[in-house]
């Protein structure tokens, strides 16, 4: 993409972070038009600006929001294919749209709501049976995890990774949670309950798992130049990119990715598009909000965005480096998937706002660029940059 | 002392076979207990399951070749847990994804069973078992070439 820091996220808003099925009875829309009002609030924006909508992972109706919300015209809908993996790219496509000119001012809404009585953690067995999906259902893999839980696995025989740097993110990641009042879990997570944790999907233990959670979440994106006139420091759109490599195809639906893809997060081309047109490299990156949804995944990541060597990625965790007090490259002070919260992705988003605008919670000091991933998971994946 | 795990099977409930015309011969090789693997006709390449093309060379010669069942485990995982209900009696179990011998760019996902699960390791040699389901569904599955 080269239309660096013509767009900007000037503002982002939420709904409170609920355990998983307790939003009810809120609806989805109701908590999708709710976020979208604080995040035009936020930027200092009327809700009647709003001219486009980018949507990731299913996305929702938008003449829906416009309804509820009043909005009188639509110049721009698109949705990223796929689930989480997609998520950033739905600002990479509101920044696309606003530098063209499709729209002035694009929202990406998203909202995690679990219906009451059914989990997440067992999605696939959920949804109606294909002839594609046969071929992994027959293994008896049910949840996301099962997957995951293989190419960790793998990434283990192959680079010699322990357990210890799966351990490694979820203390560091709970620690960073523990000064946030939204985040689901706020006490601090030792190496021993780490390993007294039962083991779900060896080698991913209770605490390797993400949350499940109920939140709505916006990011509003205007021009550059509107987004100076605006209340917030503008958290520019450096670049994004998504897609992906057709050796990572389907990933963890089909398992056919070549050796050197299969124990990785499938991040490698996106990381160098990202990187290459952006002139930056990832000795350059400030703060890194990466998908967690299983702590192996983080370890994979960190070597497919060249915060080290190709199998490094265990003992670059081990020895502190993701850490937000003194990590040579911190991961997730919001306190991620893993202990914040749960909600494919638009968590990341807001937390690399707020780092590039100085306000975090957790602010890594001076950040001008952070990089945020979207889920490693079936094309197209997504990476974006954020600068100040 | 520690008593020995035995790796069971996920049971027949969990999925229902939805087949279609790019997967039929494969599932209708399983019904007869052989393995038939997908292969390009010109140009001699595995296929993926399910493709309808040869990515080499677009050709829709796809023919469906015999394999001896034989591999090794590429990766694997043991589930402990059971997320779904059904799952209560099956645990644990071993998804496994199988590199099948002389064959390249077509993994199987199935499952390691009746193995001790301490046996069970990324590069085990294995070789294809096979379930009937009461509905004339057959599945492969792997179990551990004793050496
Ligand atoms: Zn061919």
């Amino acid at each position: 993409m080269k239309i660096a820091k013509q767009a900007a996220v000037v503002g982002i808003g939420s709904t409170p972070y609920y355990r998983r099925g307790e939003s009810h009875p809120q609806t989805f829309n109701e908590m999708i038009c709710k976020a979208v009002i604080a995040a035009t609030e936020d930027a200092g924006l009327s809700i009647k600006d709003i001219d486009g909508f980018s949507y990731y992972s299913s996305g929702t109706d938008t003449p829906l929001l416009m309804e509820s919300l009043g909005i009188p015209e639509v110049r721009y809908s698109s949705m990223v294919t796929s689930g989480g993996g997609g998520s950033v790219g739905a600002v990479q496509n509101a920044a696309m749209a606003i530098a063209t000119g499709a729209a002035n001012v694009v929202v990406v809404p998203f909202c995690m709501q679990q219906p009451m009585g059914k989990r997440y953690g067992s999605i696939m067995s959920q949804i109606d049976p294909t002839p594609d999906k046969a071929f992994f259902m027959a293994g008896g893999l049910v949840g996301p995890g099962h997957f995951f839980a293989m190419l960790a696995k793998r990434h283990m025989h192959q680079y010699g990774t322990r357990r210890e740097a799966f351990c490694e993110v979820a203390i560091s990641t709970r620690e960073n949670a523990i000064t946030r009042p939204q985040a689901r879990f706020r006490t601090p997570l030792t190496k021993e309950e780490y390993f007294a944790g039962p083991m779900i999907a060896d080698p991913l233990c209770r605490y390797d798992f993400c949350l499940e959670n109920d939140i709505a979440g916006a990011l509003i994106l205007t021009s550059a130049e509107r987004a100076k006139d605006l209340k917030q420091r503008p958290a520019y759109v450096l670049n994004g990119e998504q897609g992906g490599r057709r050796e990572w195809g389907r990933a963890i639906a089909w398992m056919n990715m070549p050796d050197e893809y299969f124990a990785s997060a499938g991040y490698a081309s996106i990381a160098e598009h990202l990187y290459g047109d952006a002139g930056i490299t990832a000795a350059d990156v400030d703060v890194a909000l990466l998908y967690d949804h299983f702590s192996p995944m983080v370890v994979m990541q960190l070597e497919d965005f060249g915060f080290c060597k190709r199998g490094e990625g265990g003992a670059f965790v081990e020895d502190g480096n993701i850490r937000f007090k003194g990590g040579s490259i911190p991961v997730n002070p919001h306190g991620g998937n893993l202990s914040e919260a749960y909600a494919v992705g638009i968590t990341h988003m807001m937390e690399a706002v707020e780092q590039i605008r100085g306000t975090a919670i957790n602010q890594v000091k001076d950040a001008e660029i952070a990089l945020v991933t979207g889920g490693p998971a079936s094309l197209p994946i997504s990476g974006l940059l954020l600068s100040r | 002392m520690s008593e020995i795990e035995i790796a069971k099977a996920p049971p027949d409930e969990l999925f229902q076979l939805e087949t279609d015309t790019w997967t039929e011969p494969y599932w209708n090789g399983c019904k007869d207990h052989i393995l038939k693997l997908p292969k390009c006709g010109d140009c001699q390449h595995y296929v993926e399951l399910g493709a309808s093309h040869c990515r080499h060379c677009l050709s829709q010669n796809i023919e469906w070749v015999e394999h001896s069942g034989k591999g090794k485990v590429y990766s694997f995982t043991i589930v402990r847990f059971p997320v779904i209900p059904s799952l209560q009696g099956s645990v644990p179990y071993v998804p496994a994804v199988i590199e099948l011998e002389g064959v390249d760019g077509l993994r199987l996902i199935s499952n390691v069973i009746d193995t001790p699960l301490s046996d069970i390791d990324v590069g085990s040699e294995v070789c294809v078992h096979w379930h009937d389901r009461n509905d004339g569904v057959s599945l492969p599955r792997f179990k551990l070439i004793k050496p």
